[in-house]
């Protein structure tokens, strides 16, 4: 793998864990959760505002 | 066998001189379509600020962001370039380790007049100084029109216009010397990391926009007596919201220039790096500008719903991401992009409470968001190299990304950005230079200076034709 994953081309990343390719998929899960919660709770924002306008 | 060994040598040597040539001619052009590409940043704040601006300012609003954008580039021609390459090591003019930096230097490649010139006009041996100026050009009149939208409605045409020069020609140039300059003391000792210039350009600004806002003071009609704020709606709301997605289109040039293409004599190595040397390519911008831009949106969306703040929210997406948008991955900018945008209205609100009357909220998107990038780089990148190799003073003493360094790094940013813009702005309010006379602003800036009219027929709805 290439720049910037860890121990690739660059050894002094250690403090940098959190950039490493094991993260890739938390972050991932993190992104996609946070997008369902976000419809979800917009979803029930929106539906508040139509319930004088039936 | 000799002659065909000769002859293979003559055409290897004329295929690699075709492909220098070909290198050449890319590295040349690729920054000459930075320069287009930054202009629709300008075009998307024209836009913008005019939407902003109730009708009777639509067009002094317009008129104070084409003069900023017209001289800034002359400032940056006369004596901008020459602060850039003069004062990486710091107020001593000295010359750095890499030899690109200092008064000699500066005086060598950066005065458009005497035995420099040659690298400041036409020349057709020189095929890089000219479109990386221009590169540079516009990041400056980018900074003039990010102090521009806060100050709409009530500030002086001239006074303003000083007011760009000093952000454009020398309060960011300043902080780029020093921080995104592989000779700069902040990243030589420091390690202070802004790849896509979320401090140096955003945060200088928003806070030189900030000590002018202090001295300007509220529009009429802003706060209440007991410190109360009113909205001051802008007259078309569609216009800015357009204005502000041309920005996003324009930061894609932006961000290209901010890269160093490889290849060339004056390159950090064979391939793209960043502008300190370490290593990136487009593909980590197409990743991390897309998902910032799309995390901001969301994160603002949530809670206001307005499409002014979810476009400011796009901005401040990009904005959270672009110190590190070289080595972020995109799911990591996807979320750090998020929480940007759901600070940004809070925090304008935080600002407002404070008496502060800032017409777009500039200093939230660009100074807040600015700061909140610098530190959030320097939690999440650190130990990353903030140089790259070549760059480096030596390759064992190669700087690395460290909160601290950040933290160092957004003060000395902060503070060019509001001392040089308070300072300018009080000489100016002293003079009388800097704010409109009340009647002037009550009647309409438009009415009472620009030869022109907005919407000379009104903003009336055409009946429909008969079938």
């Amino acid at each position: 793998m290439g720049w910037p994953f860890e121990s690739e081309t660059w050894e002094g990343v250690s403090g940098a864990i959190f950039m490493g390719q094991n993260m890739t998929g938390i972050y991932s899960g993190i992104g996609i959760a946070i997008c369902i919660a976000f419809l979800v709770i917009g979803n029930n924002i929106e539906a508040s505002k139509y319930k004088d306008h039936k | 066998m000799e002659e065909q060994l000769a002859e293979l040598a003559a055409q290897v040597a004329a295929i690699e001189a075709k492909g220098n040539t070909t290198n050449t001619m890319f590295g040349e052009l690729y920054y000459y379509l930075t320069i287009p590409l930054m202009i629709i940043i300008h075009a998307g704040f024209l836009a913008y600020e005019m939407g902003a601006s109730r009708a009777k300012n639509a067009l002094s609003s317009g008129v104070k962001n084409i003069l900023a954008f017209a001289f800034v580039i002359p400032a940056f021609y006369f004596f901008g370039w020459w602060v850039y390459w003069g004062f990486p090591t710091g107020f001593s003019l000295a010359e750095g380790p890499n030899g690109i930096s200092g008064a000699a230097y500066a005086n060598s490649i950066a005065w458009p007049w005497g035995a420099s010139a040659e690298f400041m006009g036409p020349n057709t041996e020189d095929q890089i100084d000219g479109v990386f100026w221009g590169a540079f050009t516009l990041f400056a009149a980018t900074t003039a029109s990010i102090m521009s939208g806060a100050v709409i409605e009530r500030i002086q045409t001239v006074g303003f216009v000083i007011c760009a020069i000093v952000l454009g020609g020398f309060s960011w140039t300043l902080g780029a010397a020093w921080g995104w300059h592989a000779d700069g003391w902040l990243v030589q000792d420091w390690g202070v990391h802004d790849f896509g210039a979320a401090g140096l350009v955003h945060a200088i600004a928003a806070f030189f926009a900030l000590g002018v806002l202090i001295n300007l003071g509220p529009r009429i009609g802003k706060f209440n007596e007991d410190g109360t704020a009113n909205d001051i709606p802008g007259h078309n709301m569609p216009f800015t919201a357009t204005g502000l997605m041309l920005i996003v289109v324009g930061f894609w040039g932006f961000l290209m220039g901010c890269l160093v293409v490889g290849g060339e004599a004056w390159s950090w190595g064979a391939n793209f790096t960043t502008i300190y040397g370490s290593p990136t390519n487009l593909g980590a911008l197409s990743f991390n500008i897309l998902m910032g831009v799309a995390g901001g949106i969301i994160g603002a969306w949530l809670f206001t719903r307005d499409p002014f703040w979810m476009m400011s929210g796009a901005l401040a997406g990009l904005i959270s991401v672009a110190s590190g948008m070289d080595i972020y991955f995109p799911s990591l900018t996807f979320i750090i992009a998020i929480g940007a945008g759901l600070i940004l209205q809070p925090a304008a609100k935080m600002l407002e409470n404070m008496g502060i009357d800032d017409a777009v909220g500039a200093v939230t998107v660009h100074g807040t968001i600015g700061v909140y990038g610098m530190l959030i780089l320097g939690i999440i990148g650190s130990g990353y190299p903030a140089l790259g190799e070549a760059a480096a003073f030596t390759s064992e003493s190669v700087p690395t990304i460290t909160f601290v360094g950040q933290l160092v790094g957004i003060i000395v940013f902060v503070a060019i950005g509001f001392i040089t813009g308070f300072v300018t702005s009080l000489i100016l309010k002293t003079l009388g230079m800097l704010r409109v006379p009340e009647a002037a602003e009550i009647a309409g800036l438009d009415t009472v200076k620009v030869p022109a009219q907005a919407y000379p027929e009104g903003i009336g709805a055409s009946p429909p034709a008969s079938q």
